[in-house]
């Protein structure tokens, strides 16, 4: 699994993230028809204040983490090969107990596939729909973070007037 | 000699009990009754009831009672019914808290509603009060970032 | 959204006055199991599971999931077998011993609830640790407070 890594300086609070979860894990996979889907398409992602600051929020994909611990079915499980903490519907039987447990309130009940709503990384996705969509570049891969940081000192030495 | 056409002979066939206690609760006369001891879930039930009721059947969710209606008394069997099933104890405190069969049953029934199979999760073969146990622990344990 | 009582721990102070409001409610006997540790107390109901394993365990369909209400439970239909109780993965469904044997599991009363009030023990709880909103204003709170989760 590749992370998303989040600058939250740059996050406006535009909710553009949201919007595209929403789309993304909607029926249609469609803006237009996703809006009037019933029940509405649930969000992954969240944007809250903190210290009257926007960040987007995410599931952190932890590897020791509270919500497969407190699954007493294995419907939340760790997934060796993508890193992920993997939501497998037909195991769940709705107790709520992982959204009890998670620390950082990232897992809502749902009501259309299985019982919650976990961020899954957009399966089937070559980038999540939420980095796609950040009009900002607060989301970002971890790669093309390294790679975005690494331009950043470039430019900030060249502009400094003493290039390397 | 003859007895009133309401008797009815008891039939229970112990394969087929799981080991509930339907039938004992159904009893409007409570003649059905039972008890943990040693191991075993032992049931008593007289061999004729002299109502006419069929509450006990109807409650058995194994289909294990059949009633037969008494016309003739010779050749019947007075001896009382007794039988008994194995009690499963829990893993963690050993206490018996419900009947091999019924974990068999509900182990089963996991696998096929959830796809949980035996041994993946730790609650089906513990006691109500160890469950709880578990639980609270499992919770409490993922509610250690924040307290 | 089904309603669920949810419990956030890391404000339950171990008080027990669930506990006791819940016993009041329901004749002596609490449907709410408050189990007690070292430097904590957990608050246990019925989790009105989606997909319940009661639900699915009891041979008469006593135990039904009502669309917005939880698990309910229809007790003309049951024959007190004592078969849900084995089914609870949380050990929150009882039987209380007697000539009958009675069921105990939380409704988040019912009672109250077609009067329009919430239960006893969410209106009791002094920190609002026990609360009905899936989880909605915790989750909020928990997002917002970044800080208030030290990275060790």
């Amino acid at each position: 699994m590749e992370r998303i890594l989040v600058r939250w300086e740059r996050c406006v609070g535009c909710r553009s993230c949201e919007l595209a979860c929403r789309v993304a894990h909607s029926a249609s996979g469609d803006l237009f028809s996703a809006v009037l889907e019933r029940p509405a398409p649930s969000r992954r992602i969240y944007v809250e204040q903190a210290d009257k600051t926007p960040s987007p929020f995410l599931c952190r994909q932890c590897e020791d983490a509270p919500c497969v611990r407190s699954c007493p079915t294995r419907a939340l499980a760790h997934d060796e090969t993508t890193g992920l903490v993997a939501y497998e519907p037909a195991r769940c039987i709705g107790c709520h107990g992982c959204v009890m447990a998670c620390p950082f309130g990232m897992i809502q009940p749902d009501v259309r596939e299985g019982f919650i709503a976990k961020c899954d990384r957009c399966k089937g996705r070559d980038r999540p729909a939420c980095v796609e969509a950040c009009p900002t570049h607060t989301l970002v891969l971890e790669k093309d973070f390294l790679d975005l940081r690494r331009k950043e000192a470039v430019r900030n030495l060249v502009q400094s007037g003493n290039p390397v | 000699m003859t007895v009133p056409e309401l008797h009815q002979q008891i039939h229970v066939d112990p394969d087929r009990c799981l080991g509930c206690f339907a039938c004992a609760s159904a009893c409007p006369e409570q003649r059905i009754t039972w008890d943990d001891r040693e191991g075993n879930r032992r049931f008593r039930a007289p061999a004729v009831c002299a109502g006419d009721c069929t509450r006990c059947r109807d409650a058995c969710p194994a289909d294990a009672v059949r009633l037969e209606p008494m016309g003739e008394t010779a050749g019947r069997s007075w001896e009382p019914l007794s039988w008994s099933l194995p009690l499963a104890r829990c893993r963690r405190c050993r206490e018996p808290f419900t009947t091999q069969k019924i974990l068999a049953l509900l182990s089963r029934t996991l696998e096929a509603t959830v796809g949980l199979s035996a041994g993946e999760a730790d609650w089906p073969s513990c006691c109500p009060a160890c469950r709880r146990d578990l639980e609270s622990r499992r919770l409490l344990d993922a509610a250690r970032w924040n307290r | 959204m089904e309603p669920f009582l949810f419990v956030d721990f890391s404000r339950c102070i171990a008080c027990q006055a669930c506990w006791a409001a819940c016993r009041r409610e329901h004749g002596g006997v609490s449907r709410l199991h408050l189990l007690c540790f070292q430097e904590a107390a957990v608050p246990l109901a019925c989790r009105q599971c989606r997909k319940a394993p009661c639900a699915g365990f009891c041979p008469e369909g006593a135990l039904v999931q009502e669309e917005g209400r939880g698990v309910k439970f229809l007790e003309e239909r049951c024959t007190h077998c004592g078969l849900c109780a084995a089914a609870c993965p949380f050990g929150v469904l009882e039987i209380v011993p007697g000539p009958v044997p009675d069921l105990s599991r939380c409704d988040l009363c019912r009672r109250r609830w077609e009067e329009g009030l919430m239960p006893v023990c969410v209106l009791t709880c002094p920190t609002r640790a026990l609360s009905l909103d899936a989880g909605g204003a915790v989750g909020r709170r928990r997002r917002a407070q970044p800080a208030a989760f030290p990275v060790s």
